[in-house]
């Protein structure tokens, strides 16, 4: 099926073909470039130094310094409140551990509450770190678990109720699997999120067996008269969508030596938080006296978050 | 031998048509963000935390002068349903049983009580009998099938501003743990040493006070058991969007909600 | 040097013209796909400015059709070595110069898969994290560090083996065989990894029962080798209509036979898994329980992991029986019976069940949004596109119609092949 023909005449048909082709692919072009038309509401684009900005572990103290005075400047532009951002070191010699006594907890979610407005977390998608869930007495197995109970007071008779935050562990799976080391443990045991540098792949989210981290989904909202203007780094700097956060037991707290917010307003007294490491502490004495156990020992994770039942 | 130019060009013509239109969609369509709306969510209000205990001790309330504002009132009372007051046959204010320890804490003993040697009323059953001074005041509830509902158990019969423990021992009311202490040892222990009752304030101590709190501070000692409270909101359902818009899914209709219901108890 | 590249060049316009010659036909093709492009384009810029919340994605299931559609091409991508081991190790004739069409299989459908992952992100624009000695990468730690060297490392395999292949093939030049026999074979072994690792982004995880078993991995190649020589099948039909290159129904009944075994073992694993659960329902039993019965009333899977099983098995009994010998019609009714069947497998029945209670027992099902399914035919769309591009170019090279000898204007004045479709 060889064809000689002369090379003008060839050269006009593949041409025209030519021009019909780009014809058409330009228009092709100009609708995808039309389909990026909702760019336009992105608003304010990312600062270049933002998108430029190192890990954690790579910034040197002039350079915090720099990202602290920049994320300040940014929440005074979105809330209107000059915020305190600072970077809390750990405190040598310190390891956090919390115990929870199952006992008196009656699951009236202060603490849940208490935590949202300490941490500068949306109110709108609702993102809540501390989820207690409703268990019939006599059981641990969680589908039988109801977080989600409303009734008209609490405690209800032959449940108990248990608060689940992120454990802290020691073997954690979140840490493991961040491919770009977003989230790792500090030397006094807290499990961290720089959440300028998560890509939002929610691999940790998958991994974790406490269903402890929450994703932001959509930009957080935050009344601007409940925001808590005391702020840390790693803690609780109002996040942006696209990153994962959870509990950091109230890193700008604890480590200035106080207790984190569920724990202060906790009606029973069910919290009790401190350093392992010192053995007068009240987690050094529940430890040694306490029936404690963990959620899913098995799983091997080795959490420093602790239950225990009273009486 | 070549293509029909007219189906081509007529395809070609459509496609450019096509273009065009999806364009001029892309670049002029409303701005409606194709979102999970959920309305009840944006009504979320975070309640103020507050570090208030569940009850206010004797010394508190003394030294407040009677201000018991520092109570974490919506422990109990539901902040959209203010709670009334009622008022007896004589107009003056009845005083609801839960807050009956707050008037008799305020009470000065020796108005009606002159110094001497008090007794105890019985029922024929054995039960102690409340007097009636103090029927609107107080209602036992201390230990289980009344078992600890006799007065004197705790309060001195002779002298009304001291504390007596079974054996004897006097004790002032700013001793009152330790008059717990002589019936619930293991609490007590774990008191001490911080594993029972919260502590506010700092962890380490080297760096700020810690702030512990007495019995009282949290068990009234006529009625000790923690009242019940009113819980807090939970995590909202969430809503099962997907293959729908944002408008059919905030009015509700399609999937239900899920984690609705609190499931049966069953073992 | 200065010649090499401008001869290079030369070759790279014409193929990028090749592209603009076609028949109606390709041109209908072409722009509908685009027109699914730009809608997916535009839908995942509306991701971009509102969020993942654009999606049906929620805490409880975090990961979604983006990422199932991603595992099921994995196995695509790494079912290229499927025609290249009966060529390169086993010299098989039928199938030696249709290699190069699944090895551009395995480069459109890597690259769809690195769209998934993107469109996935909540930070896209942090990409560069990942990046090793630029950012922070977390290798050997995490999975999914694993998984962007191989599938990057198998991108730029694939990218150079067709490439140099198709430049030798241009120049009329045979290639050296140092130059791909090697990274052919390292490729055998690279299919097989990428698409392990893959799985092992799964199956490393504790707090996940439902895929925290070690037939993960042997289901994930089972179901590839069984789709993506499936989906070869198809394409290698679409070429042999289209084109005038030569594709032998004896290499279409070799992949047949590789489709029919894999689905076997497919099946079998399938049972194993299902054996496991439901005779030892423990507590851990309840994803598969939600999968195949439906858990607590919700039961939104049910219908779709009963239709993928039903068409495994009808595909499997066809494939089984001489008449998909016989009949090329009932071998793609087989075929596309099976890709459907595994995809529903994979995707939906494999990762959102995961997800499925939750850790702490919470149960919240998942349905894709219209933007995300935007998004995604979008993708798919651009795959497709890309593999058609991939073909409009490779095929006159292959034929010898696009050849350094009929450049215009170039050395040789021999009137060549027609360039006419």
């Amino acid at each position: 099926m060889i064809a000689n023909r002369p090379p003008e005449s060839r050269d006009s048909i593949s041409r025209r073909s030519f021009l019909r082709g780009s014809t058409a692919a330009a228009a092709g072009v100009a609708a995808m470039a039309a389909g990026l038309a909702p760019l336009r509401k992105l608003g304010e684009a990312i600062s270049v130094d933002e998108f430029l900005q190192q890990h954690y572990k790579e910034l040197k103290p002039e350079d915090m310094d720099k990202v602290l005075r920049r994320i300040e400047g940014e929440v005074e532009r979105q809330y209107g409140v000059r915020p305190h951002v600072r970077d809390y070191k750990p405190m040598n010699g310190v390891e956090y551990v919390y115990a929870l006594n199952l006992t008196r907890c009656v699951g009236c979610r202060k603490c849940v509450h208490a935590c949202v407005a300490e941490n500068n977390q949306s109110r709108d998608p609702a993102i809540q770190y501390i989820q207690v869930i409703k268990m019939p007495n006599g059981t641990f197995d969680m589908e039988k678990g109801d977080a989600h109970y409303a009734p008209e007071s609490v405690p209800e008779k032959g449940f108990f109720y248990m608060p689940v935050q992120c454990h802290q562990c020691k073997n954690p799976p979140c840490t493991k699997v961040c491919p770009v080391k977003a989230t790792w443990t500090e030397p006094d045991g807290i499990t961290v999120i720089d959440y300028n540098w998560c890509i939002g792949c929610r691999y940790c989210e998958a991994a974790c067996p406490y269903f402890a981290r929450r994703f932001n989904f959509s930009e957080p909202t935050i009344p601007k008269d409940q925001i808590n203007p005391e702020m840390s780094y790693l803690g609780n700097q109002p996040r942006h969508k696209g990153v994962m956060e959870k509990c950091h037991f109230c890193i700008q707290r604890t480590r200035v030596g106080r207790y984190p917010a569920c724990l202060e307003v906790c009606p029973t007294g069910s919290r009790k938080f401190g350093n392992i490491l010192d053995p007068n502490s009240e987690v050094a004495h529940i430890l040694r006296e306490k029936r404690v156990f963990v959620l899913k020992e098995e799983v091997g994770t080795l959490p420093r978050f602790f239950y225990y039942f009273d009486v | 031998m070549s293509p029909p130019p007219d189906k081509s060009n007529f395809v070609m013509t459509g496609l450019i048509v096509l273009f065009l239109a999806l364009g001029v969609s892309f670049v002029f369509s409303p701005d409606r963000a194709p979102v999970r709306q959920d309305p009840e969510l944006s009504k979320l209000v975070t309640p103020a935390p507050t570090t208030a205990t569940l009850r206010i001790t004797a010394t508190q309330l003394k030294a407040s002068g009677g201000d018991a504002s520092i109570l974490d009132c919506y422990a109990c009372h539901d902040e959209k349903k203010p709670p009334t007051v009622k008022l007896g046959a004589d107009g003056s204010i009845v005083f609801p049983k839960e807050h009956a320890d707050l008037r008799l804490m305020m009470a000065n003993c020796s108005a009606c009580h002159v110094d001497k040697k008090l007794e105890v009323e019985y029922a024929k059953n054995g039960d102690v009998v409340m007097p009636k001074a103090h029927a609107d005041l107080l209602a036992m509830g201390h230990g289980r099938n009344n078992r600890n509902t006799n007065c004197f158990n705790c309060h001195s019969q002779s002298k009304l501003d001291e504390l007596v423990t079974r054996d004897g021992t006097k004790l002032t009311f700013a001793q009152a743990p330790l008059l717990c202490a002589s019936c619930h040892g293991p609490t007590y222990r774990d008191w001490e040493l911080g594993m029972h009752g919260r502590t506010n304030g700092y962890w380490d101590t080297s760096k700020g006070k810690a702030v512990r709190q007495d019995c009282n501070a949290c068990h009234d000692p006529h009625g000790p058991a923690i009242p019940q409270i009113i819980p807090l909101a939970g995590p909202k359902p969430v809503l099962t969007h997907g293959l729908r818009s944002a408008a059919t899914a905030a009015e509700g209709g399609g999937p239900k909600a899920e984690g609705g219901p609190p499931k049966a108890a069953s073992q | 040097m200065i010649t090499a590249a401008r001869n290079y060049t030369r070759f790279l316009a014409r193929c990028f013209r090749c592209l603009f010659e076609g028949d109606w036909r390709y041109f209908l093709w072409v722009g509908l796909l685009t027109a699914v492009c730009s809608l997916g384009l535009n839908a995942y810029s509306k991701q971009i400015v509102h969020g993942l919340a654009t999606t049906g994605m929620t805490d409880q299931v975090s990961w979604g059709v983006y990422i199932a559609n991603f595992t099921f091409l994995v196995g695509v991508a790494a079912a290229a070595v499927m025609l290249v081991i009966p060529v390169y190790v086993y010299h098989n004739e039928d199938l030696h110069d249709l290699v190069i069409f699944g090895e551009l299989l395995a480069v459109a459908a890597i690259l769809m898969c690195l769209a998934f992952v993107t469109v996935d992100l909540g930070r896209p624009e942090r990409f560069w994290h990942l990046i090793p000695f630029v950012g922070k990468f977390n290798f050997p730690g995490s999975m999914l560090s694993w998984d962007v060297i191989v599938l990057n490392g198998y991108l730029a395999l694939n990218v150079y083996i067709c490439g140099y292949l198709l430049y030798c093939r241009y120049r009329n030049v045979k290639p050296s065989k140092w130059f791909y026999i090697p990274f052919v074979f390292v490729g055998i072994g690279w299919a097989i990894s990428i698409h392990t690792v893959t799985a092992f982004l799964y199956v490393g995880l504790g707090g996940r029962p439902f895929w925290n078993s070690a037939i993960v991995g042997p289901r994930f190649i089972a179901s590839a080798f069984t789709a993506g020589p499936a989906i070869i099948i198809i394409a290698l039909q679409i070429i042999r209509r289209f084109s005038s290159y030569e594709v032998r129904d004896k290499a279409l009944m070799t992949l047949r036979s590789i489709v029919q075994v894999s689905m076997l073992i497919n099946l079998f694993l399938l049972a194993n898994e299902v054996f496991k659960e439901f005779y030892t329902d423990s507590l851990h039993v309840a994803s598969a329980k939600y999968l195949f019965f439906g858990l607590h009333g919700h039961n939104a899977l049910v219908p779709w992991i009963w239709t993928a099983i039903s068409l495994n098995c009808i595909a499997m009994t066809l494939l089984a029986m001489p008449l998909t010998k016989r009949s090329l019609l009932w071998l793609d009714v087989a075929c596309v019976m099976a890709i459907v069947g595994i995809w529903i497998e994979k995707g939906m029945g494999l990762v959102v069940p995961g997800f499925i209670p939750s850790p702490l027992g919470e149960i919240v099902e998942y349905l894709p949004t219209w933007n995300e399914t935007l998004v995604c035919l979008g993708i798919w769309a651009f795959g497709l596109l890309a593999y058609t591009f991939f073909l409009r170019m490779s095929v006159p090279i292959l034929n010898g119609r696009l050849n350094q000898t009929n450049e215009p204007g170039g050395e040789s004045q021999q009137s060549g092949a027609k360039n006419a479709t």
